[in-house]
């Protein structure tokens, strides 16, 4: 199994975002991805906290020993709409 | 006055239950009826359709939407869309419906659409069968939007996609992925047709609003844009547009 600093930074990203966006647990494709040595930092947002913790499953078993800083944010909408009139 | 909720990219789960419907109350009292572009789903689950269904049990308005890349993913968006409909769900691919309210009638052409680019960076329909297979498809959903616009009469038209027509709406987003977002066509389409909204989602760190080339508000209502779980937009015509009017010159 490939390491993070095995093989170059952008391979190791781009593996990453695809396995967030293929995995059923977070059919993710709006997160983004940093890689640095044996660190992965992701941001971004997400709608449950099941999901921001599938992040860090999904990453962890792609490159078990990456150390994973997960900044993800759980979306909290206001209650309120927005209201906008039009002629 | 007619007024319209929307919103997309709900990418509801098994693991969202509760979160619409706790959003949805006292919607009906405030809108006349609810249109969604798409991502109802997070997986394309036949299972997540399901709990937007569970969702909107009783809810009292109309709901029409269109279906999303996300509602596409697990190949099951035949399925998804009986599933929607069994719950009195309008599914547009390329139809379109007319929805009559107390203030008049909106009429709305829906289709998912797809991505290709912009005026000046787009993608040709050259080259290998797949590139050509790419644009083909939004050339189709162009055409298809087009048509169902042109024949709709309405107090309000709407065109509801899932992709976006300008990259106005698209600002914040990374621009590498532009294409992957939306296509001039579609806007081309709709200018061509005439409508009076078009309401988008698919790009949830794009912005909330712009316009066509010729002029026809756009609004991306994805929820991470909108910072809110839907989006009430407001048309002061229709049967009762005079009485409106008035109501809002005497509250003045």
């Amino acid at each position: 199994m490939t390491e993070l600093g095995d093989e170059p930074v952008e391979y190791s990203v781009a593996h990453i975002k695809e396995a967030l966006a293929a995995d059923p647990h977070t059919a993710e494709l709006h997160v983004e991805v940093q890689v640095k040595g044996s660190s992965v930092a992701v941001t971004g947002r997400v709608t449950t906290d099941e999901r921001r913790n599938a992040v860090e499953e999904v990453i962890g078993r792609l490159y078990p020993g990456a150390r994973i800083q997960n900044y993800i944010a759980v979306e909290v909408l206001d209650a309120d709409p927005t209201v906008e009139d039009l002629s | 006055m007619i007024t319209i909720a929307a919103a997309a990219d709900l990418h509801l789960g098994l693991d969202s239950a509760g979160s619409f419907k706790a959003v949805l109350e006292g919607l009906d009292s405030s809108a006349d009826l609810l249109l969604l572009a798409g991502d109802l789903t997070n997986y394309g689950d036949p299972a997540e359709a399901r709990v937007f269904t569970d969702e909107i049990a009783g809810f009292d308005l109309p709901v029409v939407t269109v279906l999303g890349n996300h509602d596409y993913h697990a190949g099951a968006e035949s399925e998804i869309r009986s599933i929607l409909e069994d719950a009195g769900v309008t599914v547009l691919e390329g139809e379109s419906v007319s929805v009559s309210c107390d203030g008049g009638t909106v009429a709305v052409a829906g289709i998912k659409g797809f991505g290709g680019g912009f005026a000046g960076a787009s993608a040709a329909d050259f080259g290998e069968p797949e590139m050509k297979q790419f644009v083909a498809h939004t050339k189709a959903a162009a055409e298809s939007i087009e048509s169902s616009l042109s024949s709709l009469e309405g107090d309000v038209k709407v065109a509801l996609l899932h992709y976006s027509p300008i990259e106005a709406t698209l600002r914040g987003e990374r621009l590498e992925i532009y294409p992957f977002l939306g296509s001039y066509l579609l806007a081309e389409a709709v200018d061509r047709a005439g409508a009076d909204i078009v309401l988008h989602g698919h790009a949830h760190t794009g912005a909330e609003r712009g316009t066509t080339p010729g002029g026809i508000p756009v609004r991306n209502v994805a929820q991470p844009v909108l910072g809110h779980p839907y989006a009430l937009f407001r048309f002061h015509r229709g049967r009762l547009s005079g009485d409106s009017d008035q109501d809002t010159a005497d509250a003045s």
